[in-house]
């Protein structure tokens, strides 16, 4: 089944292009403003990068919630889901093949977007980077699950489209993606916390600008977890493998 | 056996689909099962295939049986070649083994071509050509000839006759009765969730069939009487057609309706 989604990825790319290669853009456009924005908020002389890599590695792997839903609708909209289920897949296997092409894509995402930084934007960790690589990890299984969560809570494809997108880019610039949170506006301040990208942010400003070791970083990675869980959940609850979805047509 | 139910009962809410059906189909047969819309094929299908689970009775079945479901499921960016492979790897099949359900299939001018820009016709083909690409003991085609060109037709039933003769069992559900006299299939037919009659295609003409006038009159009501006497009819009949002891009038007399309805 993981031929299959590779064998499918082959044949349509762009979506997944565009997820590595979008991020690459815009750190590249952002990355000098934000080293002024960075030196307001108590970093001076830190490059951009610092916030801009994070950033953007978040709000792009955010959209890795969108690629598992429709990974999973548009095989109902093939009408080859009961196919695969009578092919003798057990939900297990069915749901593995489903998030092993997206994993692969958020992983290559992070790699590319990190070494990118490091290369060409000055990106420096101060502290460790084994504290950066639990966060994008933690950061990554959390999407792969609520993409899982969507696939088994949402009934169209409609609602997927609305619910993942849209929330990936209000949960990513609530959390800090695109500018650190605390430029930003006052009223957001306290209501950043429900978005799990401001714990990743938080974790990695503490790894990347304050010399943080792993240790340093186990509160953000526990509440990344807590968030897993809940998404974990609500697959398990409302996860049929019969369960009708509506896609196109 | 290949496949067996017995009393199986299945229910979608409030609504019975089947009720109580026993159902069987011996290695090397081919039995359609008739019925109108709604009466439960598609849900016997689908729990022999193993997809939905009946609320009481028993299932067995010989092997993991092939499906090509009522609607078509087919990967559209992929060539019809890939699609054969990609369920054949699912079922740990070798490519080559996949492809040789080309020809018989009638793709393999097509095999390179993207699923989604087959006809129709082309696309029920593969379809179904997929629901038997590991050679299953027990093969489930559900309508597979609906709306089917003839090309496609004929190499359905061809496909269906070459795997009876290789000894799968295959259940097959169709309203084209023709279609089943030109198989010699036997036959099952399903009504509102309970199977009304079952035999070869002669035990059910013997048992069943009369011979019938269908009369329409011009205001489109039809009526039915039995015999073969056309006299007496009055000047508001637009047609009248004797329908002879056949799996039509069989089915006629056992549905109360024509087959194409
Ligand atoms: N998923 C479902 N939910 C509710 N009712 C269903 C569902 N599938 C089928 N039914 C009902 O069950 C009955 C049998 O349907 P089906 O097996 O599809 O019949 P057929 O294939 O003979 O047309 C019909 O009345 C249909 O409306
Ligand atoms: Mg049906």
């Amino acid at each position: 089944m993981i031929r299959n989604e590779l064998r499918l990825l082959r044949h349509d790319p762009v979506p997944a292009a565009v997820l590595v290669g979008m991020p690459l853009v815009l750190m590249t456009l952002l990355s000098d403003a934000m080293k002024s924005t960075l030196a307001a908020g108590g970093h001076e002389g830190a490059p951009g990068s610092a916030q801009t890599v994070p950033g953007m590695a978040c709000v792009f792997a955010s959209f890795a919630i969108a690629v598992v839903g429709f990974a999973i609708f548009r095989e109902h909209g093939w009408r080859t889901w009961p196919r695969l289920r009578a092919a003798g897949l057990s939900g297990r296997k069915l749901i593995g093949g489903k998030l092993a092409v997206p994993a692969l894509l958020v992983t290559a995402q992070h790699v590319v977007l990190f070494g990118f930084g490091v290369l060409f934007l000055d990106l420096e960790v101060s502290g460790s980077w084994l504290a950066v690589i639990f966060i994008a990890a933690l950061f990554a299984t959390l999407v792969l699950v609520a993409g899982l969560a969507a696939a088994a809570a949402l009934s169209t494809i409609q609602q997927v489209n609305a619910v993942t997108n849209l929330g990936a880019m209000a949960l990513g610039g609530l959390g800090g993606g695109f500018v650190p949170v605390d430029s930003l506006p006052e009223w957001v301040q306290p209501i950043a916390p429900l978005s799990p990208v401001y714990w990743a942010m938080d974790g990695y400003e503490t790894a990347i600008l304050e010399g943080g070791g792993v240790g340093d970083v186990l509160g953000p990675l526990a509440v990344l977890a807590a968030f897993t869980a809940v998404f974990a959940g609500i697959a398990l609850w409302r996860f049929k493998l019969d369960a009708p979805k509506r896609t196109w047509g | 056996m290949s496949l067996a139910l017995t009393g199986v009962v299945k229910r979608y809410g409030e609504r019975v689909a089947l009720d109580g059906v026993d159902f069987s189909v011996p290695a090397g047969a081919v039995v359609a099962l008739l019925g109108p819309n709604g009466a439960g094929k598609s849900t016997l299908v689908s729990i022999a295939a193993g997809l939905l689970a009946p609320d009481s009775g028993s299932v067995s079945v010989r092997g993991r049986p092939g499906l090509a479901p009522q609607e078509i499921g087919i990967y559209p960016s992929l060539t019809v070649r890939e699609n054969l492979w990609a369920f054949a790897e699912l079922y740990g099949v070798s490519r080559r083994r996949a492809e040789r359900w080309l020809e018989p299939f009638v793709l393999t001018e097509l095999a390179d071509r993207p699923a989604g820009r087959l006809s129709g016709g082309e696309q029920r083909r593969l379809h179904t050509a997929i629901a038997v690409v590991h050679r299953p003991k027990l093969v489930l085609l559900d309508e597979p000839t609906a709306g089917a060109d003839t090309q496609t037709r004929s190499a359905i039933l061809d496909a269906v006759r070459g795997l009876a003769g290789d000894g799968a069992a295959v259940v097959y559900t169709t309203h084209y009765l023709p279609e089943i006299e030109e198989l010699g299939a036997d036959v099952a037919l399903l009504e509102r969730g309970r199977i009304i009659a079952s035999g070869t295609i002669e035990e059910l003409v013997a048992r069943h069939a009369e011979s019938l006038v269908e009369i329409t009159y011009t205001d489109g009501r039809t009526e039915r009487r039995p015999g073969t006497s056309l006299h007496g009819l009055g000047d508001d009949v637009v047609r009248a057609e004797v329908i002879r002891p056949s799996l039509e009038s069989a089915y006629l007399a056992l549905t109360g309706r024509r087959s194409a309805e």
